[in-house]
């Protein structure tokens, strides 16, 4: 496959952009709110759920898991709403009934998310089995992270998925790493050895590069349409030092895209994360390199992406709590 | 109008739902059983046979395939056989499929209709002879169907493939061979509704699934002692229709709960509960319960027997309520 | 068709312990010939699984075990059970539902445990004994013994998650455990290839480095080979190991099936290649004993089962006020 071409480079770097402001305002809302709790941000992903993003074509669906916030974004979803629903607000995705877990966009194709691990590759099957039922050409895609390889449920779709050939491409994002507390703990030597025990076609792409995850998944996606069958990419991603967090913090600062032509200034603890991890930073001095965009004109690009997020914020701070009653509607559908 | 056994008349509403909705489709094999009513099923390969696929013994999976299938527009039926099974798929059912049209705020639902056979069959032994569905409804967002008719099996299943929500039909298997007439053609059987099996004035006797032929037997016998038995078959679990069940207590002023699943906690507890807490000033005398005992189901036949609340159990129970 | 029936080779083994193999596979072949007869006749509660046909994996696998070895077993179980020890009277009795049954009359065929020959139960559930099976081998582990524990299951059970999880628990914490799948060609009616994926059964097990092959299980000495490997393996705290044994049942997924989903130039083929025949072969080629000598033992199988059941079955049923004992320890 070709490169992309400069606007399409452009365009995934934009959604990337999104989608770290994103999260770095649900960091700050929870600061505010108090309301630490449990987030799974998105954050040091972004190169591959951007990608993912992009090759999805209008009747296409994905389901995520609880670290879905980059998707929700990538897929075009309302900041605001997604704020909202963070929140528990009225106005939310959800009406508020969801919260981080469960954010929904189905205009978009963007199915329920599980909380659940080994929630999404198996609804991804189904949604596959339905789309190949309706013979409309669309195909599904599945988020998870390895901890869903621990599962039998995954087990049993990826068998399910490559005796019926489902058109569906699994993408794992695989941020696995020894000394911290790995979030899988499978005996195989490559997560892409399970899925090619079962036949599927596996393909390994660095997930923080941004060209190669555009290019990769793209390339995938055709596949998945052409042949009707399965297709699994593992994305490598070395953790995101506040992947885990408890209590809300910028354990990597606010991320500074000039940092980029400058990375002999990084010190700290995090240093090596920023330095050679982060996908934002990465894409930044490739597109300058390559001559897609000047700093300046990136820096723009930014400044645009924080006053979305900034009015978005301020639109899910103005939606109230939704009324109590509405806790008991919706149970059913009609 | 033809006579179908209950096994004919489920296949018959599938096959109406699969002529009326292109979306319908089938996973999974032996939906007639394999016992002897098993050939019913050959109706629905030979003119559906490309809309049905035997999936693997994988019911985590085969469950959220149906849901996440359902979720994009799919209508998939599911059958697990032996009702047990679908304990492998628990965290499908209840968190996936009963959660996703509330927890999407109505952007999304999942129609899918699993299919179960549940109960004591004779030999099944502690770990084939389950009856879930009370625990299911202990979960909001399922629809619980019991058929004990081949009328009622066509119209529910008819209706359950229609619903916009994850429903369960769930049936003892030891009914598949009933047979009575059923209209050929096409109807359905709204949720909610019970029937009143039989008129009686002395006590209600409120049951589901299997309980409901042993109640009926019961009220033969209790008749020849001058006892009037009224037989309410609640049909779904889930809606429930307490008012025809309080309006029956009402007229008879006594109540007999009877259900396969295990009394604490269980369907017998439930139906008590509603009348109770809505009409207990009707209750001429307190109400008696015909459950499970709180034993895993024992393979012998006399220990079966010995749990199973069958007719004998249903006629001592309706004695004490009326204090004979 | 049945995946890849490559034979593993002529293994041999000692000559008395292939005779007594044959004999324990003589008295699984009879013990299940007169269940399929009181079944026919009705004296049989609920639906039977026989194993006739998959005696070799049966008992060339627990041969390589001690006593004091565990096993966990499946629907298809009697031949396990009878292979680790079990009493045949108390087992016919069990799958009777009598009161002098195993277990007293409560368990029947599927769910036959008998803890004092480290058996930990034939299992209604497909799948249900391999974690059974793993936790046992992390018990041993915790006691600081170098017990090993068998799993058996179907083809049918391959595609169940909990293989997965457990090969993979096995394999981080290399557990004592021996995978072994009695792949009979089907699950119920449906033929393995129609449901199972992927280019080759052991990959299976490979993906979690376990060391993993696929033998013929219809020859004693073979599958008695890879489990003495598997086995001394595991016990040498090397981990699991995982032995496909291709099999076939003689008859049909219960007493009554009447199989029509096979093909019937299949079944003969397969039956040409019964266990019993095979190992006879083997004994008296060898000279070990005399053709005259493997008929009696045959006839001493038998008039052993057949003279058992008229006992068993005019054996007393259990109490009914002995159904609240136990749900409780
Ligand atoms: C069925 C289930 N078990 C456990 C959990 C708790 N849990 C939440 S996230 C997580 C780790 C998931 O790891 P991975 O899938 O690799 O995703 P990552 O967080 O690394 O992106 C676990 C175990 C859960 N949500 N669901
Ligand atoms: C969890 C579960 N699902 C389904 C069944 C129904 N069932 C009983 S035996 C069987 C087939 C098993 O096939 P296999 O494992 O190949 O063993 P075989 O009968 O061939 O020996 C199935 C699906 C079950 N007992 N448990
Ligand atoms: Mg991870
Ligand atoms: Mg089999």
């Amino acid at each position: 496959m070709a490169k992309p071409s400069h606007a399409e480079r452009l365009e995934l770097f934009r959604r990337m952009l999104h989608m770290r402001r994103f999260e770095e305002m649900v960091i700050r809302l929870a600061q505010a709110y108090e309301y630490t709790g449990r987030q799974h941000l998105h954050i040091g992903h972004e190169a591959t759920g951007a990608a993912v993003a992009m090759a999805m074509r209008a009747g296409d669906k994905i389901h995520t898991t609880h670290r879905n916030h980059g998707y929700v974004i990538a897929c075009g979803a309302d900041p605001g709403r997604a704020f909202a629903e963070i929140m528990g607000r009225r106005d939310g995705l959800n009406g508020g009934k969801g919260g981080s877990w469960h954010l929904c966009d189905a205009e978009r194709g963007f199915q329920s998310t599980s909380a659940m691990v080994g929630g999404s590759i198996a609804l991804a099957a189904g949604a596959a089995f339905a789309l190949k039922l309706a013979g409309s050409g669309n195909i599904s895609f599945a988020h998870f992270g390895d901890g869903t390889l621990d599962e039998g449920v995954a087990y049993e779709s990826l068998n399910i998925a490559s005796i019926y050939e489902l058109p569906v491409l699994f993408v794992c994002e695989n941020n696995s790493k020894a000394g911290q507390r790995p979030s899988s703990m499978l005996a195989a030597a490559r997560l892409q050895d399970v899925p090619a025990a079962l036949q599927i076609h596996c393909e390994l792409v660095d997930g923080a590069d941004s060209d190669a995850a555009q290019i990769a998944f793209q390339k995938a996606a055709d596949r998945v349409r052409e042949t009707g069958k399965p297709v699994f990419i593992e994305a490598t991603l070395e953790r995101w030092p506040g992947s885990h967090q408890v209590k809300a913090a910028f354990p990597t600062g606010v991320t500074d895209l000039s940092l980029a032509l400058n990375l002999d200034k990084v010190e700290g603890k995090h240093a090596d994360w920023i330095k050679q991890s982060d996908p934002i930073l990465r894409a930044t001095r490739a597109l300058i390199k390559d001559g897609v965009s000047d700093l300046v004109g990136l820096l723009e690009m930014d400044a645009k992406v924080n006053l979305l997020m900034e009015d978005a914020r301020s639109f899910a701070e103005a939606s109230p709590f939704p009324d109590a009653s509405v806790a008991f509607t919706g149970v059913f559908a009609s | 109008m033809p006579q179908m056994n209950l096994a004919e008349a489920l296949i018959d509403g599938l096959i109406w739902s699969l002529r009326a909705d292109p979306r319908a489709t089938i996973i999974g094999r032996g939906i007639a059983g394999h016992g002897p009513e098993h050939a019913a099923e050959d109706r629905l390969k030979q003119e559906f046979g490309s809309r049905i696929i035997d999936p693997p013994t994988s019911e985590a999976a085969v469950a959220q395939l149906g849901t996440g299938a359902a979720m994009a527009g799919a209508r998939p039926f599911v059958h697990y056989g032996t009702a047990v099974f679908a304990y492998e798929a628990w965290n499908q059912f209840i968190n996936e499929a009963a959660n996703i049209h509330y927890m999407s705020n109505g952007q999304l639902s999942a129609p899918v209709t699993f299919h179960l056979f549940h109960g004591i069959r004779g030999g099944g032994g502690p770990q084939h002879s389950g009856s879930p569905y009370a625990m299911y409804a202990n979960n909001p967002g399922l629809e619980i169907v019991l058929p004990t008719s081949p009328r009622d099996a066509k119209g529910l299943m008819r209706s359950a493939m229609a619903s916009n929500n994850p429903t369960i039909v769930i049936q003892n298997a030891q009914l598949l061979g009933l047979t009575e007439d059923v209209p050929a053609e096409d109807y359905s059987i709204p949720f909610g509704k019970a029937v009143v099996k039989r008129d009686g004035r002395d006590v209600s006797v409120i049951a589901c699934s299997r309980s409901v032929i042993d109640a009926l037997e019961a009220a033969d016998i209790l008749e020849k002692e001058g006892l009037s038995v009224e037989v309410v078959d609640i049909r779904t679990l889930a809606p429930l229709d307490v008012d025809t069940i309080v309006a029956s207590v009402e007229k008879t002023g006594r109540m007999v709960a009877v259900d396969e699943t295990y009394e604490i906690c269980g369907v017998a507890s439930e139906l008590i509960a509603s009348v109770v807490t809505r009409a207990f000033s009707a209750l001429k005398t307190q109400p008696v319960r015909v459950g499970r005992p709180m034993t895993p189901v024992p393979f012998s036949p006399p220990l079966e027997a010995a749990v199973n609340p069958g007719t004998q159990k249903i006629v001592d129970a309706c004695r004490r309520a009326c204090k004979r | 068709m049945n995946k890849a029936l490559k034979n593993a080779g002529g293994a041999s083994v000692d000559g008395r312990l292939l005779l007594s193999m044959h004999r324990t596979m003589l008295r699984i072949r009879h013990f299940e010939e007169t269940i399929r007869r009181l079944a026919a006749s009705g004296a049989v509660p609920g639906l039977v699984h026989l194993c006739a046909g998959q005696e070799a994996t049966n008992v060339g696998i627990i041969a390589a075990l001690e006593d004091r070895d565990f096993i966990a077993s499946h629907h298809r179980g009697h031949g396990h059970c009878i292979a680790k020890g079990a009493p045949v009277e108390g087992l016919m009795a069990e799958i009777l539902g009598k009161a002098s049954g195993m277990c007293g009359g409560r368990s029947g065929s599927m769910h036959v445990i008998d803890m004092e020959r480290g058996n930990l139960g034939t299992n209604g559930i497909v799948g249900g004994g391999i974690p059974l099976a793993a936790g046992a081998a992390l018990a041993a582990r915790a006691r600081g013994s170098d017990d090993v524990c068998v799993c058996f299951f179907g083809d049918g059970a391959l595609n169940q998650g909990l293989l997965h999880e457990c090969m993979n628990m096995a394999a981080i914490w290399k557990l004592a455990v021996v995978f072994v799948c009695e792949n009979n060609g089907y699950g119920e009616f449906t033929a393995i290839d129609d449901v199972t994926a992927g280019p080759s059964l052991p990959g299976r097990g490979e993906v979690f480095g376990i060391p993993s092959e696929m033998i013929d299980g219809m020859d004693v000495q073979a599958v008695y080979a890879a489990a003495r490997k598997a086995v001394d393996y595991a016990r040498a705290g090397h981990g699991p190991s995982f032995i496909i044994c291709n099999t076939w049942r003689f008859g049909g997924h219960h007493v009554g099936d009447k199989q029509e989903y096979k093909d019937d130039e299949e079944t003969r083929a397969w039956r040409l290649r019964d266990p019993l025949l095979r190992s006879a072969k083997a004994l008296s080629a060898a000279g070990i004993v005399s053709e005259e000598a493997i008929a009696q033992m045959e006839q001493d199988a038998i008039s052993e089962m057949a003279a058992l059941a008229d006992g068993v079955r005019n054996g007393s049923e259990p109490a009914a006020q002995t159904l609240l004992e136990h749900v409780y320890g």
